[in-house]
């Protein structure tokens, strides 16, 4: 797979630990790994890099994912970049929150313990296939 | 001498004839005069009388006209009148006539006077006589005015007169009697009264009349029928007397008789009144109680209930004040006060009553003084408002009731008039709330406040809303007088009170409950989200060792049994959340137009991994424009990944399918998920509730990480949405679950 390596994803995440497995295992992939620790720097390292897909947390500091996500959405690229939620935060108001900001359908929102980093990767490959 | 004694004899007799004449002449009864042509010559005592004169020689050598006006009633000269008669005298015709004298004194006399010529030694004299009728005139002429006044009496009585005589024939009636009777007088004349009188009252005017000629009542007053010559019936009111000649024998009776007719037609038909009139009064739903003087004179059936008597003479002639209760006793006797006259109507006042039996009964009460007969009475109507009292008791308990409510609400609630939109009442959570003062608000139209200004903008915007009668907003942000806002829940709805139409605005504070959901979602979501933190960092980390490739075979099993312990933790995890979701009601349904058919694509693709380690095929039937189906995703989601899971991880292990179908019908979608497995009835039995911690008896193999609360959740979520869940198994057709989604039909 060489075009893995012009694809770039960008974690947000604030737990380090989550955010440094999953990365290795997305780069041991093939992809190009951007990591952000809260909404600011996310926001700011995705309207640099313009990566192909950003995994979004929810629930972190100073800025949380669904503010960072309606910023995003204000910006010209940022209204059409992919994203998939990524969090453990659970609530159906969140839910649509996020869904009436244009994430998708529902599997544009992932429960980190639903997925093994495994079924992630085939995610990200089938959202990036069907773009 | 012979001839002496013969003329002697002779002269006696002549003396004594002499004598005898001059005595008659002297004392006759009449005056007489004796005329040489109409000269006095002699006259007796009684014309000296007569002329009122001393003695003859005041008369003697007068003349009649010394003795008469100058004038005759008849307006003729008395001096040729006189001429008159005596000439006639003198020619030997003898006169009779009257005549008006006038005596000495100058009193006029009348007199019947005869004039005869007497012949004596050949000259011619006349002899007058005369009698005094002055009397007899007088009596004549006041005989003759009573006649007359009689006459009138007759002819004019305003009554109809009529003279009968001892055997009851007419002798007299006058115009009237005719008029009353419809008989001419003549016709009258010729019948006797029975004739006329009425059949049933002939026995009547008989025995009168017979009392009355014996002499056993003087005169008598009475009511009689007459047959009117038309027919008709005549009542008369008849007065009878009898007239008597002063020998005390019955010459005739008088009768005075008055047309009553049309008083008797009045009388009739005020006793018909009066009975009808009684009737009223006595079958009034009211009690009606008459009394004189504290008396009881009158009472009507439903006083007799009322009173519980069992009969109006319990009543009748009892004291009034004996059946009013102690309660009431002051006031009635201030009442009785005020009845001093005809005619004073009491108002209506409430008063407690003692029945025969010794209960009391609430009343209400309107007096009023009548007369009856003389006397003054006063009729007493009672209604019973023992009832009428309990349900305004129990008005008074319910408003009590309610006041208390509406005082103590945790609602701000405002009563508006509907017509004017003006604030009537509040309750005292409005002013904790806005911080308004009662009086700022009471009476001001709820449009004219400032805070409400935004819901209701002026009064064509309340009349809209008073149009539709109830409003709701689920989340309105109100400012409160001093600007801050609050988030309130505002709901309006008109009702009814005795017939009158009130708007309620009750506002609920959500501020509080905001932050306590807030709270509480927060808690579910933080707690979950903190849970799950290091849950899935145990997921991947073990996960990359795994894939790691640099373990030991007896590490590598380690990791795998971390791995599945780590994975049950997960679970419990997501179904306690999922419960706490539903059974805290923050299970939110949020129906959208959901791609139904590559959500359940998608759902069985990330099967792929169990359906592969089950060696199982899930197979799927849906039909092909199942795109828009109005449904919560992300319920629908769980609930068939929970079918799905289940039908995987119980099938027979040699079956090779599982079967997802769905099937539009009217007013749902069918989704239907199969294995071949099969439920035992004892296993059935159980799970059929789809209750808490239920699992089959495989379970705890096959699933051990399951934390039996899986269908209890899957269960709940489907009812949420709207939809219904049930399954049928059986060893021949193996097992499945039914679950709909209804479908929205809105009209």
């Amino acid at each position: 797979m060489e075009n893995n390596k012009k694809v770039v994803l960008l974690i947000v995440e604030d737990e380090k630990i989550l955010a440094d497995t999953l990365g290795d295992k997305l780069t041991s992939e093939g992809f190009q790994v951007f990591k952000a620790f809260d909404g600011e720097e996310g926001l700011k390292i995705a309207l640099d890099n313009h990566p192909n897909l950003i995994l979004l947390d929810l629930l972190m500091p100073k800025v949380d994912g669904i503010t960072m996500l309606k910023k995003l959405r204000d910006d010209e690229w940022g209204a059409r970049a992919a994203v998939i939620i990524l969090t453990n935060l659970e609530g159906s108001d969140k839910i649509s929150e996020s869904l009436d900001i244009g994430v998708g359908n529902i599997f544009e929102y992932m429960l980190k313990t639903d997925w093994s980093l495994e079924d992630i990767v085939f995610r990200i490959k089938e959202r990036l296939e069907l773009k | 001498m012979k001839q002496e004694k013969k003329d002697n004899k002779k002269q006696d007799i002549l003396i004594k004839n002499e004598e005898r004449f001059r005595n008659l002449f002297e004392n006759a009864n009449d005056a007489i005069w004796l005329m040489d042509k109409n000269t006095f010559i002699d006259c007796n005592r009684r014309a000296v009388e007569l002329f009122k004169c001393k003695n003859k020689k005041d008369v003697i050598n007068h003349t009649p006209m010394d003795f008469s006006p100058p004038r005759q009633p008849d307006g003729k000269f008395s001096k040729d009148k006189a001429f008159k008669y005596i000439s006639a005298a003198l020619k030997g015709h003898p006169q009779r006539f009257y005549w008006k004298h006038k005596n000495k004194k100058g009193e006029l006399i009348d007199a019947e006077i005869s004039l005869n010529i007497i012949i004596s030694s050949g000259k011619r004299y006349i002899q007058a006589i005369g009698r005094d009728i002055t009397e007899r005139k007088i009596a004549e002429k006041k005989l003759r005015e009573s006649e007359e006044i009689f006459k009138n009496i007759f002819k004019y009585s305003a009554a109809g007169v009529s003279l009968i005589d001892i055997n009851g024939r007419w002798i007299e009636v006058n115009d009237i009697f005719c008029k009353i009777t419809g008989y001419s007088k003549k016709e009258l004349l010729s019948y006797k009264y029975v004739d006329i009188t009425h059949k049933n009252d002939k026995a009547k005017s008989k025995y009168f009349f017979k009392k009355i000629l014996l002499g056993k009542i003087k005169y008598r007053y009475f009511e009689k029928r007459y047959v009117h010559k038309n027919g008709s019936i005549i009542w008369v009111y008849l007065s009878l007397s009898l007239i008597r000649d002063s020998f005390n024998k019955p010459l005739y009776f008088i009768t005075h008789i008055q047309d009553i007719t049309k008083n008797k037609i009045i009388e009739e038909s005020l006793k018909e009144s009066e009975e009808k009139y009684r009737t009223l009064m006595d079958n009034s739903p009211d009690a009606i109680v008459v009394y004189i003087e504290n008396k009881i004179v009158y009472v009507n059936n439903e006083c007799v209930c009322l009173m519980k008597a069992s009969s109006k003479k319990q009543l009748i002639g009892k004291k009034v004040m004996q059946f009013v209760h102690p309660d009431s006793r002051k006031i009635v006797i201030e009442r009785m006060k005020k009845v001093t006259k005809e005619g004073i109507i009491l108002p209506s006042i409430e008063e407690k009553f003692i029945c025969l039996d010794g209960s009391s009964v609430d009343v209400e009460v309107k007096s009023m003084s009548i007369k009856l007969g003389s006397k003054l009475a006063v009729q007493l109507i009672a209604r019973d408002i023992t009832e009428r009292k309990e349900s305004e008791k129990k008005i008074e308990e319910s408003e009590e009731k309610y006041r208390r409510l509406f005082e103590s609400s945790k609602d701000s609630i405002l009563i508006l008039n509907e017509n004017s939109g003006a604030v009537v009442d509040l309750n005292p959570f409005v002013q904790n709330l806005f911080l308004y003062n009662k009086e700022e608000l009471l009476g001001k139209k709820i449009y004219e406040i400032e805070t409400f200004k935004k819901v209701i903008s002026g009064i064509n915007e309340f009349r809209k809303i008073r149009k539709k009668g109830y409003i709701r907003y689920d989340n309105l942000a109100l400012k409160t007088k001093d600007g801050r806002v609050k988030y309130v829940e505002f709901i309006l709805t008109t009702y009814f009170v005795n017939g009158k139409k009130l708007i309620q605005c009750n506002l609920r504070d959500l501020t509080e409950r905001m932050e306590l959901e807030e709270a509480k979602s927060g808690f579910l979501s933080i707690t979950s989200h903190q849970l799950r933190t290091p849950l899935s960092i145990t997921k991947w980390v073990l996960d990359a060792m795994l894939h790691d490739g640099d373990l030991s075979p007896k590490q590598l099993k380690r990791c795998k049994d971390l791995i599945i312990s780590n994975e049950r933790l997960i679970y419990l995890v997501n179904d306690l959340l999922n419960v706490s979701l539903i059974e805290t009601g923050k299970l939110v349904v949020n129906k959208r137009n959901t791609n139904l058919d590559k959500l359940i694509n998608e759902l069985v693709s990330s099967f792929k991994i169990l359906a592969e380690k089950r060696k199982k095929y899930i197979k799927i039937n849906i039909p092909p424009n199942i795109k828009n189906v109005y449904c919560d995703p992300v319920l629908v989601h769980e609930i068939i990944e929970n079918l799905l899971s289940n039908a995987l991880n119980y099938a027979y292990e040699k079956s090779l399918e599982v079967n997802i179908t769905i099937e539009e019908r009217k007013d749902d979608y069918l989704v239907s998920v199969h294995n071949d497995g099969y439920i035992e009835p004892v296993a059935a039995d159980k799970i059929k509730n789809f209750g808490k911690f239920v699992r089959g008896s495989s379970s705890s193999e096959i699933e051990p990480a399951g934390s039996g609360l899986g269908l209890y959740i899957t269960k709940k979520m489907t009812e949420a949405s709207g939809g219904t869940i049930w399954f049928e198994s059986s060893i021949q057709d193996g097992t499945t679950f039914y679950v709909t989604i209804i479908k929205n039909n809105k009209k």
